[in-house]
């Protein structure tokens, strides 16, 4: 073998082995490893009330969907959640609807027991009659209880929506949430268990006041992705 | 004047009273065994055998060292020879052998005579000594000590090292010899360096008709290595976790999911009282679930009270610190293998 072709192929193994050493683990598993993300499978029954000042509306139903999530930075939650179903008339005069929507939220640790977070929710009721949307964004905190070393955690929240819109309504003059969480993690697999409620008060119309509650318990199980760390094992 | 004459005499007085007192006894014996070598040269051996007798004499009111009196008793054996007193030059010469193998008689300066007398003396006397160790600073890895004894006859002579405070030791030489002989020890003892500590050179000689002798000699044995650190202690209770849990856990659990569930019951009462007709059963299962959270945390608590957690992290503090302390012996062992060892002579009586 002549000196320059002995010379051209050190020179490319070269440059050969830092890309064999990165191609020991794929793109997609370096990304699992960096954000761990999650994926999960959402069962949720949701309950709408309407009180517009004409009788007392109820409807409630069976919603499915799915929930991904990701820790883009240490202390730090992304997650973004769809969910759709029918809900069926409980009340006389009630149409049934279809309901569907799509929650993206933001969460950020500031101590060891309290998140903050924000988020950004779209949900759309159809009925026979018209379809309705509500795209609304909340602020709150959640406080947080480790039991069982954190194999358990409850989270009990506050959300004010500084910011609802409804089509073909004035946005509400109050509105805000909470909710309730316990979510039971064991190495990949998380179950969770989900309680929250929405509550807007419209401005009067002809001196009817126009009140609306939207609550919904949501059962998920999820699977985490990525290298198991110290904090993910528990 | 007179009063002057007074004064300058009991200045005197006090300067003589101020000279310590073995000093001027030494001296006087110094200037008394000078004086009889004098005479020895100028052959006036018996006077020169007077002075060294005064020397000798148990009733001598001036101190005398052990190399003064081996002097002494060589310079009379010595004179005696030379006035054909033979057998008491013997006696003399072994008093001074006995006192200090090492002695011997220069061929410049004695005659034949005398020197036939001395190794008749020697021939007649087995003893064994060592020469004391001088102040030395070595390195056990690349140098050497040379230690000198001796014996008188040919006999088996063993020459060792021994530590005055326990059995350690190391034997040097352990055969047949005869006069002087030097054997080096580097400073170990079963390979390592020896400990610091008070030792002493012991010879010990046995002949063939049976006679024995020995000598020893202390010394204290130092280490010169740069300061060695410490390593950490193992931890004590109070440092590490607790790795179980406290009973109050298993409570404070089943109380966090009660909580939970009273969270779960009030957050329904936020809405508004028109919207609350048929109640909130999703509230309700909501309570029931976190509830059930708690009673699970509970037993769970109960059943396992192990504190994996804090075991783990206790683990961690542990690997830490053993890591720390091996590293400090590991520092620790390079500063002592580039130890030197010290060796301090103790003063030796008379």
């Amino acid at each position: 073998m002549s000196a320059p072709r002995r010379l051209g192929l050190r020179l490319l193994l070269l440059l050969a082995l830092p890309a064999g050493a990165r191609a020991q683990q794929s793109l997609p598993a370096r990304l699992a490893d960096r954000f761990q993300p999650a994926a999960s499978g959402v069962i949720g029954i949701a309950d709408h009330r309407v009180d517009a000042g004409l009788g007392f509306e109820r409807t409630s139903g069976l919603l499915l969907g799915v929930q991904v999530e990701a820790t883009p930075l240490e202390g730090t939650l992304l997650s973004v959640r769809a969910l759709g179903g029918a809900l069926g008339a409980h009340t006389p005069s009630t149409d049934a609807r279809d309901v569907g929507e799509i929650a993206a939220t933001a969460r950020m640790r500031l101590v060891p027991w309290l998140d903050a977070r924000a988020g950004l929710t779209t949900r759309t009721f159809t009925s026979s009659l018209a379809r309705q949307r509500w795209t609304s964004a909340a602020i709150g905190a959640d406080l947080r209880m480790t039991m069982l070393e954190g194999r358990l955690e409850g989270t009990a929240g506050a959300q004010l929506l500084p910011f609802v819109r409804v089509s073909g309504h004035e946005s509400p003059n109050a509105s805000f949430g909470a909710s309730m969480g316990l979510r039971y993690v064991a190495r990949r697999y998380l179950v969770g268990l989900g309680y929250q409620l929405e509550r807007y008060d419209f401005p009067s119309v002809a001196d009817r006041r126009r009140l609306e509650e939207h609550t919904m318990l949501t059962l998920r199980a999820a699977y985490r992705f990525g290298r198991m760390t110290r904090a993910t094992a528990d | 004047m007179k009063l002057r004459v007074t004064l300058l005499v009991l200045l005197a007085a006090l300067a003589l009273a101020g000279v310590p007192r073995a000093a001027r006894a030494q001296a006087n014996t110094a200037e008394t065994l000078t004086e009889a070598s004098r005479l020895y040269d100028d052959l006036q051996v018996e006077r020169a055998v007077v002075l060294l007798r005064r020397v000798l004499s148990p009733s001598s009111p001036f101190e005398v060292s052990r190399e003064q009196r081996v002097e002494a008793y060589v310079y009379l054996g010595a004179s005696l020879a030379i006035l054909g007193q033979r057998d008491s030059a013997v006696t003399y010469f072994r008093a001074a052998l006995e006192r200090d193998p090492f002695a011997d008689l220069d061929p410049a300066r004695f005659t034949a005579r005398e020197r036939a007398a001395f190794a008749e003396a020697r021939q007649r006397t087995l003893a064994v000594g060592s020469r004391p160790l001088p102040a030395r600073r070595f390195d056990p890895r690349t140098e050497q000590v040379p230690i000198v004894f001796v014996s008188t006859q040919p006999a088996t002579v063993r020459v060792e090292v021994r530590s005055l405070g326990d059995t350690t030791g190391v034997v040097l030489f352990d055969r047949e010899s005869e006069g002087v002989r030097e054997v080096a020890w580097n400073g170990t003892v079963d390979g390592a360096p020896v400990a610091a500590g008070r030792y002493a050179i012991v010879v010990r000689a046995s002949n063939a008709a049976g006679d024995t002798d020995s000598s020893s000699f202390a010394f204290t044995i130092a280490h010169d290595h740069e300061a060695l650190e410490d390593t950490l202690p193992d931890f004590h209770d109070g440092e590490l976790l607790a790795e179980r849990w406290p009973a109050s856990a298993a409570n404070r659990d089943l109380g966090r999911g009660l909580a939970l569930a009273g969270i779960a019951l009030v957050i329904p009462t936020l809405g508004s009282g028109h919207l609350d007709e048929t109640g909130h059963p999703l509230a309700r299962v909501a309570a029931l679930g976190a509830a059930s959270g708690g009673v699970f945390a509970f037993v769970q608590r109960r059943r396992h009270p192990v504190n994996t957690g804090a075991i783990a992290i206790n683990n961690a503090r542990r690997v830490q610190r053993a890591a720390h302390n091996a590293e400090v012996a590991r520092r620790n062992a390079a500063r002592l293998a580039a130890m030197r060892i010290v060796i301090i002579p103790e003063a030796t009586g008379p």
